[in-house]
């Protein structure tokens, strides 16, 4: 909101610079955003950012009162009371048919009004906080909405059929015209000003256009009144169409303001128009919803609040200058009234703050607390993130952060079941609408973008987030704490080392990797079958399933028109957690050193380099220790549809240092069992 | 060389150390290479050595000559010793031509990643109030409007709300707008003393720009304990920014309002880039606003339970990627979800 410095000289009289006057604000909570000086006016302009909880701060009256208590000086309201006689007889017609939605309604008419444009004075002042100049009836009502903070609405009496207004809900469907061009249909929730036959007014959002008052306007209804303030916010949401009246009802006006406004208004219209013939009597309708409101303030409060002692002839000072009633009893104990504009001042903390913004937030003393420790509860989860954040950086991947909000295209065109998934009704991007059931397609997004901006040709990237399930009425989604990660491209070529495209067996050394971080064991890894991917991995501990590892699709690649393969992983850090296992123990190191053999063998493709892996291991436990694949090779000399695989073998016993012959005795065995069980042959 | 077995007799004897003590020393001198040095150190002193046959055939010598010719035998032993010692020596001295090797070469740098700059800030500033005492906890993401807005002093149809547009789901549930939630959640679950710091994604549909994302991260912080003050919040928060920003970070605290709390105070930080001289950081203003705290509300300890006359506290929320921006001199919020590679390698 924009205030004029000159316009709140009329009620407080400071003679501090603006830049003073600014910060003086700025430190009691109405913060001061901007300073603008306007030379051709001989003003300056206040650009104020105003809380929700200080209505009162709308108008330059509210302001002018904030800077007096601030700077301990005298405040004056204007004069509201016109001297002029009023007409009992043609006092205007008002009936309220849901005083829950406006429990006061007061209307006046001005009669045989002969007006033209404003004063000077009332016109600049308007131009200077940004509002266009109309006419006299027009502009006092806006002067005095952003003098005393009440909205006002003048109406063209003659066209009020029936010359009456009735404040009732609105029939379902009813239409009107707003006085901004806009064709409103409203709902039976919605409050409207009436006459007879129709609606005039949105009541507290906009005028209507057919009774707005023009130049030719002579007989005027000058409303003043206070709706209900939840009300009026849903019906300016409803129809998107906020005001200055809307947004000032909605927060709460002041209900004694409701009246001086009004009085204000007459008495401006009067000073100011050519003629006024006659003035009726007011007409008020309802009741007033000002309740004198008073609050039992222990003193000692503020300082068990606020860590320090202010003494009570200040804090009383304090609450005076914001023109609180204080009444101090016995025991410390303060009774404190609050006056109608402060209808946020309902319980003893509210009137702590009043109390310490006066003294100054910056005068309360720094003080550390004291602290009682708390038993410490171990915190599994985070010990499996903070792992995974070292492993995987250490292995060369950079974390991302993507939108938990995605597209449901990918997971449509791969044909995904999306019933059962949670969607935002109300999206900021019309296509990310889904919480996200994957990391994937955030991640592919992530590897398509580097793609298109070349921003190389390796990548590796990872992040934990959530993912969600689907909800019901009752229950909130699930959401699972998910490691996602991605590797594309060419793995980085050093001088040193030839570069290679990234594999999938990339993929499964990473989460072994973690895994034996983790401490967890018995892991088995299966193929299966996954939207998203052409070759798939599953990972599980002990039946507790871990996560999935694949290399995408031909579908998902050209989808997001990667020039590579692309390999994905995702662990889920709930069974991450539950099989973890931090402890560690030691064994002894062996006593006898160890022999090492390798064995070389051509096997069909579709054996599997854990058979035989497993055919080792048993063949004697006792003294078969690691087994190592150490090389697989397809090409000359091996037969097509074969391969060469290496195994690496490690023999060692816990008594005795193996001999030469022991060691050969049992190797040659094992290679004729391998021969056998895997229709193999020895490389030569 | 000679067959171990042979035996010299004394003319022989007296023949070969003529000879040696004749051609052995120069030949030492003449030798070019280590690996020279060494077939001349087996060929005199070698157990196959002549000069080793020497000292094994004199037993056989007649008595008469035994003590003469051993005597000369040692001396050139000891002689040749020293020489091949000496040339040794020299021989090293000699800088040999070392094969070239480029040395400007980059080394091989096992490969590292990055955590993005986010999580990076969420780590320093949970670490600073870890080291006070306070416990680190996640919430949930999508909540119910108790969580979110009812229990938080946030009524309906309240302007208040206004702050915290939110993002909606089909069955009314709603995408958190603030990590107070956590706040909530813990409370209903435990009891005083409670210190929390809670980091977490939230979501207001605002219109993406250079500094607005519909997503974004936070950290809340609660502290409950029978005494708490506001003179304890601000010491704590005035302390938590001098351990982020560095020693000289000033505050100032303004009041303002927030409905989970009473009294609501807006941080300012002095700006420590212009050491709030005023720079195009801080808009010349030389302060910062980096943060919104206050004394938690009474209705918010009615809301989960507690005895609102018996406890106080304080909470305080801040903006992760605000603090990120200031810090890395970032200028546009949207760097941080696009994860372009060469961005994230930055922050290694």
């Amino acid at each position: 909101m924009k205030v004029s410095l000159n316009w709140l000289k009329d009620y407080v009289t400071v003679k501090k610079s603006p830049e003073e006057i600014a910060s003086v604000l700025t430190s009691g909570g109405l913060e001061v955003k901007g300073l603008e000086s306007v030379p051709s006016l001989g003003d300056t302009l206040l650009e104020v950012e105003i809380t929700s909880n200080r209505p009162d701060w709308l108008s330059h009256v509210g302001v002018a009162r904030e800077v007096a208590a601030l700077l301990g000086i005298p405040f004056k309201l204007p004069s509201c009371g016109s001297k002029q006689l009023r007409d009992r007889k043609t006092a205007p017609s008002v009936q309220i048919r849901d005083t829950g939605k406006c429990p006061y309604y007061t209307g006046c008419v001005l009669e045989g009004v002969e007006f033209g444009e404003s004063p000077e004075i009332i016109r600049k002042r308007l131009e200077a906080v940004g509002l266009r100049p109309i006419n006299l009836i027009v502009d006092v009502t806006n002067y005095v909405l952003l003098e005393m903070g009440q909205p006002l609405h003048a109406f063209d009496y003659d066209l009020l059929e029936g010359r009456k207004i009735i404040v009732r809900r609105a029939a379902g469907g009813e239409k009107i015209t707003a006085i901004n061009g806009d064709e409103i249909v409203m709902t039976a929730e919605d409050l409207v000003i009436a006459d007879e036959k129709k609606s005039v007014a949105i009541a507290g959002v906009m005028g209507g256009k057919h009774s707005e008052v023009s130049s030719s306007t002579r007989n005027i209804l000058l409303e003043s009144a206070y709706f209900n303030p939840a009300s009026v916010r849903r019906s300016s949401k409803r129809f998107n169409l906020a005001s200055d009246s809307s947004y000032r009802f909605e927060r709460g006006v002041d209900p004694v303001g409701v009246d001086l406004a009004r009085e204000r208004a007459i008495d401006l219209i009067c000073r100011y128009a050519k003629r006024v013939e006659k003035i009726s009597a007011v007409t008020q309708c309802g009741k007033n919803p000002f309740r004198k409101r008073v609050i039992r303030f222990p003193a000692e409060l503020s300082a068990g609040i606020l860590g320090v002692r202010i003494p009570e002839a200040k804090i009383c000072g304090s609450l005076k200058a914001l023109g609180l009633g204080v009444k101090r009893g016995g025991k410390g104990i303060l009774s404190v009234s609050v006056p109608s504009f402060r209808a946020d001042l309902e319980r003893p903390v509210d009137l702590v703050e009043e109390v310490a913004r006066i003294h100054g937030y910056d005068r309360i003393p720094e003080t550390m607390p004291e602290i009682r420790p708390v038993a410490w509860e171990g915190k599994p989860l985070r010990r499996v993130e903070t792992l995974l954040r070292d492993v995987f950086p250490g292995a060369g991947f950079n974390e991302t952060v993507t939108f938990s909000l995605i597209s449901e295209k990918i997971l449509e065109k791969l044909g995904m079941d999306l019933t059962r998934m949670t969607r935002v009704v109300n999206p900021q991007n019309k296509e990310l609408t889904l919480l996200r059931p994957t990391l994937f397609p955030s991640l592919l997004e992530v590897l398509k973008g580097n793609v298109y901006k070349g921003s190389g040709a390796d990548l590796k990237i990872f992040e934990i987030a959530n993912v969600f399930g689907g909800e019901t009425s009752g229950e909130l989604p699930p959401e699972e704490m998910t490691c996602g990660f991605a590797l594309a491209g060419l793995r980085k070529n050093h001088w040193l080392e030839k570069a290679r495209n990234y594999t999938l067996f990339d993929a499964k050394g990473v989460v072994e990797e973690v895994l034996a971080g983790l401490g967890i064991g018995e892991v088995l890894f299966q193929n299966a079958e996954n939207d998203f991917f052409e070759e798939c991995l599953t990972v599980s501990s002990r039946g507790e399933s871990l996560g999935l590892i694949g290399r995408v699709s031909k579908t998902v690649r050209d989808y997001y028109d990667l020039p590579f393969d692309a390999f994905l992983g995702a662990l889920f850090l709930k069974g991450l957690t539950a099989q973890a296992s931090f402890e560690r123990s030691f064994r002894a190191l062996p006593k006898f050193p160890a022999a090492r053999r390798d064995i070389s063998i051509v096997v069909k493709e579709t054996v599997h380099a854990k058979e035989i892996m497993d055919l080792i291991a048993a063949h004697h436990p006792a003294w078969i220790r690691q087994v190592e694949v150490a090389d697989v090779y397809r090409g000359e000399k091996i037969p097509k549809g074969s391969k060469s695989m290496m195994f690496s073998i490690e023999y060692r016993s816990d008594d005795h240092t193996l001999t030469a012959d022991e060691v050969s005795k049992v190797h040659e065995q094992l290679i004729e069992l391998l021969k056998n069980r895997t229709e193999g042959s020895l490389r030569s | 060389m000679s067959d171990p077995s042979e035996v010299y007799n004394h003319q022989t004897i007296k023949d070969v150390l003529d000879e040696l003590e004749r051609t052995a020393v120069s030949r030492i001198a003449a030798a070019e290479s280590a690996e020279e040095l060494e077939k001349l150190r087996l060929e005199f002193l070698g157990k196959k050595a002549r000069l080793s046959l020497v000292l094994r055939s004199l037993g056989g010598v007649p008595p008469e000559e035994r003590s003469g010719l051993g005597q000369r035998a040692n001396l050139l032993r000891r002689s040749l010793e020293e020489r091949l010692k000496e040339q040794s020596g020299k021989l090293s001295k000699v800088l040999k031509p070392r094969a070239f090797l480029d040395l400007t070469l980059p080394g091989t740098r096992p490969e590292r990643g990055a955590v993005h700059p986010i999580t990076r800030i969420i780590a320093q500033i949970t670490d600073i109030f870890e080291k006070l005492n306070f416990e680190w906890v996640e919430g949930r993401e999508v909540e119910t409007a108790f969580y979110n807005f009812t229990a938080l002093n946030i009524p309906e149809d309240h302007p208040s709300r206004d702050s915290f547009d939110t993002f909606f789901t089909k069955e009314g549930h709603l995408l958190r707008s603030q990590t107070s939630t956590v706040q909530i959640r813990v409370m209903e679950k435990r009891k005083p003393p409670l210190r929390i710091i809670a980091p977490g994604r939230v979501y207001r549909p605002d219109t993406v720009d250079a500094s607005h994302s519909f997503m974004f991260h936070q950290i809340e912080g609660l502290m409950v304990d029978e005494k708490t003050t506001f003179s304890d919040l601000k010491g704590m928060i005035h302390v938590f920014l001098r351990a982020l920003f560095g020693k000289k970070t000033k505050v100032r605290f303004r009041p303002h309002f927030f409905p989970f709390t009473e009294p609501s105070v807006e941080v300012d930080m002095s700006c420590f880039i212009c050491d709030a001289k005023g720079c195009s950081v801080c808009g010349q203003k030389g302060w910062l606003e980096v943060m919104g705290a206050g004394s938690v509300d009474p209705n918010v300890f009615k809301a989960v339970g507690y005895d609102a006359k018996a406890v106080q506290g304080f909470a305080f929320g801040l903006g992760v990627e605000r603090i990120a921006m200031l810090k890395y001199g970032i200028t546009d919020i949207r760097l941080f979800y696009e994860n372009d590679i060469r961005f994230l390698k930055q922050f290694q």
